[in-house]
């Protein structure tokens, strides 16, 4: 079997795995609630309103900012802890022993599993930006610009794809590093606080290299001072790409980091067992 | 009884010698640092102070109460959960189950050695947090000592009936969930719900959708969320009135914490009694 073949029968295992789990029905339900709660508070503003005076942008867009941090969130917990499952549980139940012993490289299994929860973050964002543009269209305008929009919320959905993909990575990581699969699952938890409730590395001024700071400083990349610039209120959406670019080749290199890092641990792993 | 503290030592023990406390504990130095250097900034601002009658001492105390308020949730979910999965998955619950002991005695002990767990590590960030407090304000803590100490007890025992809400929660879970990493995430989405139903952007936009006095309604939302409670507490405690008539105020809101952190224990009773170990 060719390298890419082998890499689709990992990754579209790995996702249908993780894609028809029964507990999405909870972050369905959850992801439901939110963007329903998010869109009826448009219902009362007037349809006429067009530009937001206190940022500067499109009403219209501004209802994803308003559930940006929680739905973000409730992302990267769920593709994280499929991250985590698709090691620490493979190994717990010698899943991943069978793998191993099959004709393909080790790293292979690696860059399969980060594909497949990949697809899986895309397949959730893309939906959840499509439904608060269903809902929101519904009840209040389209919004004043549907090229400029098209663009700003596929940026957006690239972004949150990609902060899912590298948390993921890192889960993957934790459960590698620690063969005790609580211990793995503490480390990504106290992680999760860390980055995305303490604001820990944040409040330590260190550049941003954590998902959470990453994706803040591409969806705003100028947040500081008189003049604030963002993925929501820039002029265009080429003055906001001029400033996040760096970002998010930030944020693509640590995410390959993150699975050569993966894929060498796993290599140079001789007991895959799990405590 | 004897039962009861053996089971409860043995747990205590283990607790103590689990690797993922080191991790607790680094986590929480590491964020009582951050939150000492941002309290320097509100010490040495007038408009901050005024928020707490211009004394240090309610302010350290509002700073460690949200220390232990955020992180504690992540670390109620981590030692109630493990607690449980721990000994379901390396058989040590087989051998337990066939000694004569309750099933109930088993949860009981577990229960109270997380609580003295628990408070044992609170006691040791309170002890290092005070003393960083002296290093930096000097003479000038030392003249709000009294209050500081005053409010010690609420600043502890709340967090720590928070912190045990999830515990029991993820007790729970765990007895019910049979896959680890979804247990734990199952866990955490409580941690995830209870600071949502809080937020403005939640309770906010729910109570403008009902007619009638829409302020009654965010409450009644923030009320029945236990960060959303705490939060109420602290703004009792610290901000507005720290008399006792004040801390009378939220004896409601610690008896629906209690209530919160007993209603699993009491379904983690009833499963673990009709569950089938193997």
């Amino acid at each position: 079997m060719s390298g890419i073949r082998i890499l689709y029968l990992v990754a579209k295992n790995e996702l249908r795995r993780s894609l028809f789990h029964p507990i999405n029905l909870v972050l369905v339900g959850i992801i439901i609630v939110l963007i329903y709660v998010n869109t009826a508070s448009y219902a009362s503003v007037p349809k006429s309103t067009t530009i937001d005076p206190g940022s500067g942008g499109d009403v219209f867009i501004l209802a994803y900012k308003n559930i940006l941090w929680v739905l973000s969130y409730l992302m990267v917990i769920f593709v994280g802890f499929y991250g985590l499952m698709s090691v620490s549980e493979e190994r717990f139940k010698h899943v991943i022993d069978v793998l191993i012993v099959k004709p393909l490289y080790r790293r292979d299994v690696i860059i399969g599993k980060f594909i497949g929860l990949s697809c899986l973050a895309f397949i959730i964002s893309s939906l959840v930006l499509l439904l608060t543009f269903v809902l929101l269209t519904s009840v209040f305008r389209p919004p004043l610009s549907m090229g400029d929009f098209l663009l700003r919320i596929l940026s957006l959905d690239f972004g949150l794809t990609m902060i899912c993909s590298l948390t993921a990575g890192l889960a993957m990581l934790a459960s590698l590093l620690f063969k005790n699969i609580l211990t793995s699952a503490s480390v990504f938890i106290t992680y999760l606080f860390a980055d995305w409730n303490g604001y820990i590395l944040g409040r330590l001024h260190t550049p941003p290299i954590s998902p959470y700071l990453l994706f803040g400083k591409m969806v705003f990349p100028i947040s500081t001072g008189a003049t604030w610039i963002n993925l929501f209120n820039a002029n265009s959406f080429m003055e906001w790409f001029g400033y996040a670019l760096p970002y998010i080749a930030v944020l693509l290199l640590l995410t390959l980091l993150v699975v050569l890092l993966d894929c060498f641990i796993l290599t140079k792993t001789d007991d895959t067992r799990m405590g | 009884m004897s039962n009861l503290i053996k089971i409860a030592s043995k747990e205590f023990t283990d607790l103590l010698g689990n690797g993922m406390i080191h991790i607790v504990l680094a986590t929480f130095l590491i964020y009582i640092f951050i939150s000492l250097h941002q309290l320097i900034g509100v010490v040495n601002d007038s408009m901050s102070m005024a928020l707490f009658i211009n004394d240090t001492g309610i302010a350290a105390s509002h700073t460690l109460f949200y220390v232990f308020m955020t992180y504690g949730a992540f670390v109620g979910v981590m030692i109630g959960y493990q607690a449980i999965a721990k000994d379901l998955y390396n058989d040590a619950m087989n051998t337990l189950i066939t000694k004569p002991v309750y099933r109930d005695t088993i949860i009981n002990g577990k229960l109270i050695s997380i609580a003295v767990f628990l408070l044992l590590l609170m006691a040791i960030v309170t002890v290092f947090y005070t003393s960083a407090m002296f290093i930096i304000f000097g003479d000038h803590f030392a003249s709000y000592l009294s209050s500081y100490i005053g409010l010690l007890p609420i600043t502890i025992i709340v967090p720590l009936l928070y912190i045990m809400v999830f515990a029991s929660l993820s007790m729970l879970i765990s007895l019910v969930i049979n896959s680890r990493p979804l247990g734990l995430t199952s866990s955490l989405l409580f941690v995830y719900i209870s600071t949502l139903t809080a937020s403005t952007n939640f309770a906010g936009v729910i109570s403008q959708m009902f007619p009638g006095n829409q302020n009654y309604i965010y409450n009644l939302i923030v009320g029945w969320s236990p960060f959303g409670i705490l939060l109420e507490i602290m703004d009792h405690t610290f901000m507005n009135d720290t008399s006792i008539i004040g801390i009378m105020d939220i004896q409601g809101d610690i008896f629906k914490l209690v209530l919160f952190a007993a209603v699993p224990i009491l379904l983690a009773y009833t499963v673990f009694l009709r569950k089938d170990l193997s």
